[in-house]
Formats: C-alpha cells, structure tokens, sequence
C-alpha cells in the first residue's frame, strides 16, 4: 500500500514514468513477499505461538536489511538525477528522509533486536519502543507528509512549494525524533541488562530497572526532545495551513503544460 | 546468554546493518560524483562492516545458523548496491531509448516553470 502511494509521489513529484514505476513496483512486491511477510513473524515471539516461529521470523526479518539498502541506492541515485531540483522541495526531502528514515529505524534498530536471542531480553522493554517509534516515522510518517505536499500543491494550484517554516519544521521533527528513540534506546538496555537479565523480570528486578538512573536520565530525555517534536509539528501543521496564502499561486495551470 | 553478552550482541548487530546502509550510500554517491574520497570511504565502510561481521562471527554467542546467516548477508550487502545501480540505469536507460530525444512531459513542465 505504501509502496503504490510512494510510487505514485514518485511520478508526480520526479517525473518518473510509470513504466519504471511499475517495474519498481514488481520487485518490491517480490521482495516483500520474499522477506517482509514471513518477516512480520518477529511479532508473534513469545507472546504463546508455536516455537518455529522463533526461526521463521528471525531468519527473514535478518533479511529486511537488504531491500531496504537497496531503497538507499535508489533514493541517492534519484537526487543525483534530479540535481536535487524540483517544484515541491518539502515533499522531495520528505521522500528521501523516508528512504533512510526506513533503513535505520527498521533496518539498524530493527537488526538489534530481531533476532530471538536478543529478543528475549528486548521484548516489551524502550528498546522495542525506540524501535517501534523510528520504524513507523521512517516507513510511514515521513512518506505520508510527503504526499501531503504534494496533494496540497495539487489542490492549492502552485507553481513552487517551498518556504522557512516546512524546513523548520523537518529540522525539529527529525532531531526529536532520532533524539527521543536514542533516549528510549539507553532506557531500553537498562530495562533488557537490569530487569531481565541480571534480575530475570522479577517484580523487584522490574522495580530496581525503573529506578536505575539510566533508565530515569533516558525517559527524562525522551520527553524533552519529544517537546522539540511537537514544536516542529505545530510547524508543519502553520506551514500546510498557510501554505497557500505565503507562495505564489498560478492561476490555471492549462493541459498543455 | 549472559547480561553483558546480550548488550553486546545486540550493539555489534545493530552496527552490521548501520555500517552496510553506509557502505551502500557512500558507493551510490561515488558513483554519481566520481571522486576518490567518496570510494575510498565506501571502501572503507565496508571494511568495518566486515570487521564487524568478523567479531559476531568470532565472539557472539549466536548459533551457528544465525552467524551463516550473518557472513551471507554481508555478502550480499557487497552485491547488492552495484546490482541496484545497474538495474537503474538500465530501466532508466531503457526509458529514454524509447522516448527518444523528446524529453516527458512532466520534464518540460519543471524545466519551463524553472
């Protein structure tokens, strides 16, 4: 779904054809089919489904890594190509921060914890958390505010989007978030090192893991860069609501161009 | 698994992958700049990436399956960004035979409005 989304942003925002698209299109679907279906087999660790889904889900979610670099190459080739020059600079660089965006938050967090080896220590604790958090941002979010500016530059007939504010608002978004998931990611060890394994997710060991000083400094940290974060939303949200009024409209955009 | 070990496990793992997605960038910027800084650091990059790979290999206690499929998928990391970039150019290249000199339409709107 997401891909048809971003497939589509593609050949608005860069041009692309849609045969190139749809050729994209056909190996991601064989990847996902390949790697990310069986891969979604990490969620069902411990939580009372048959142990073979420990191997399953291991072993193809230790390859999700590799379509998501090939999503690396294919951002950076794109900007090359593209001299990164386009009518609509918010949605360009939202596409690009979702390219690398969805390789750290699923491909490096997610390797840190997939396998069931470490999933078992990691499971429940901020680790998945900062996982969950940078995971979603990078696959969906920043793919989904990408074509936001793209819609609004369709509906609102402008010739260029572009401005201060989306860039502030990019800045501050991306900084609390890559700070609120490392936040979460040393409260997480504390909980996966103190509470399960040196103290085996007793209820004390659980106690002991709260008030560890890490873990009380990290959720601190968390919450400071989560006030950056929505500073930088309520940007986004002045800039898509003003956006119209601020950049200079065309009239009629005729069939012809 | 001891305490320690799991951090550890966990850490070298995550660095694997962090250091494949910039081996994999740095080779798609030096193809695109052509300069020696950005192949040398690609180079580089994947030489810590294998480096790394070497102490999962050597000092995780992962089982054997999982450390075959470690030196496997550095493998394939290696493979993986000149396969995508010839893929690319082809189907890019492809695209442009086609369509011959006359460039899209999309193309000549952004050049105009440029």
């Amino acid at each position: 779904m997401i891909g048809c989304i971003i497939a589509l942003a593609l050949m608005q925002l860069l041009g692309t054809s849609r045969r190139i698209v749809e050729t994209w299109i056909y190996i991601e679907v064989a990847l996902v089919l390949g790697t990310g279906i069986l891969g979604l087999g990490h969620h069902y660790f411990w939580i009372g489904t048959p142990n073979y889904w420990l191997t399953i889900g291991g072993f193809f979610s230790a390859l999700e890594p590799l379509p998501l670099l090939g999503m690396v190459v294919h951002a950076v080739y794109d900007a090359g190509a593209q001299h990164m020059k386009t009518t609509n600079r918010p949605a360009f660089y939202w596409m690009m921060a979702e390219a690398f965006g969805n390789f750290i938050g699923c491909g490096v967090w997610g390797f840190m914890i997939t396998l069931p080896q470490i999933n078992l220590y990691a499971h429940g604790t901020q680790w998945t958390v900062s996982h969950g958090h940078f995971a979603f941002w990078g696959a969906y979010s920043c793919g989904v505010i990408s074509v936001l500016y793209l819609v609004l530059q369709k509906t609102r007939n402008l010739a260029f989007v572009d401005g201060p504010l989306w860039k502030w608002s990019f800045a501050a978004l991306n900084l609390g978030l890559v700070g609120m998931t490392g936040a979460l990611l040393v409260s997480g060890f504390v909980q996966a090192f103190v509470e399960r394994a040196i103290g085996g997710s007793t209820l004390n060991a659980f106690i002991s893991g709260q008030e560890n000083a890490w873990f009380v400094d990290g959720m601190v940290a968390r919450f400071l860069l989560a006030i950056v974060f929505t500073a930088g939303y309520f940007v986004l949200v002045c800039d898509v609501v003003t956006l119209g009024r601020r950049a200079p409209a065309v009239a009629a955009v005729s069939p012809a161009q | 698994m001891s305490a320690l070990a799991t951090l550890e496990t966990g850490l070298l793992l995550g660095l694997y992958a962090l250091l494949a997605g910039i081996w994999g960038a740095l080779w798609a910027l030096a193809q695109l700049r052509q300069t020696p800084i950005f192949r040398g650091s690609a180079v580089a990059a994947y030489g810590l990436h294998t480096l790394v790979a070497l102490a999962i290999v050597l000092w995780t206690p992962l089982g054997f399956g999982w450390k075959c499929l470690i030196v496997g998928s550095s493998l394939v990391f290696l493979a993986l960004p000149p396969l995508t970039w010839r893929l690319l150019q082809r189907t890019h290249d492809n695209e442009r035979s086609e369509h011959g000199r006359e460039s899209p339409q999309h193309s000549r709107r952004l050049m105009a409005r440029l």
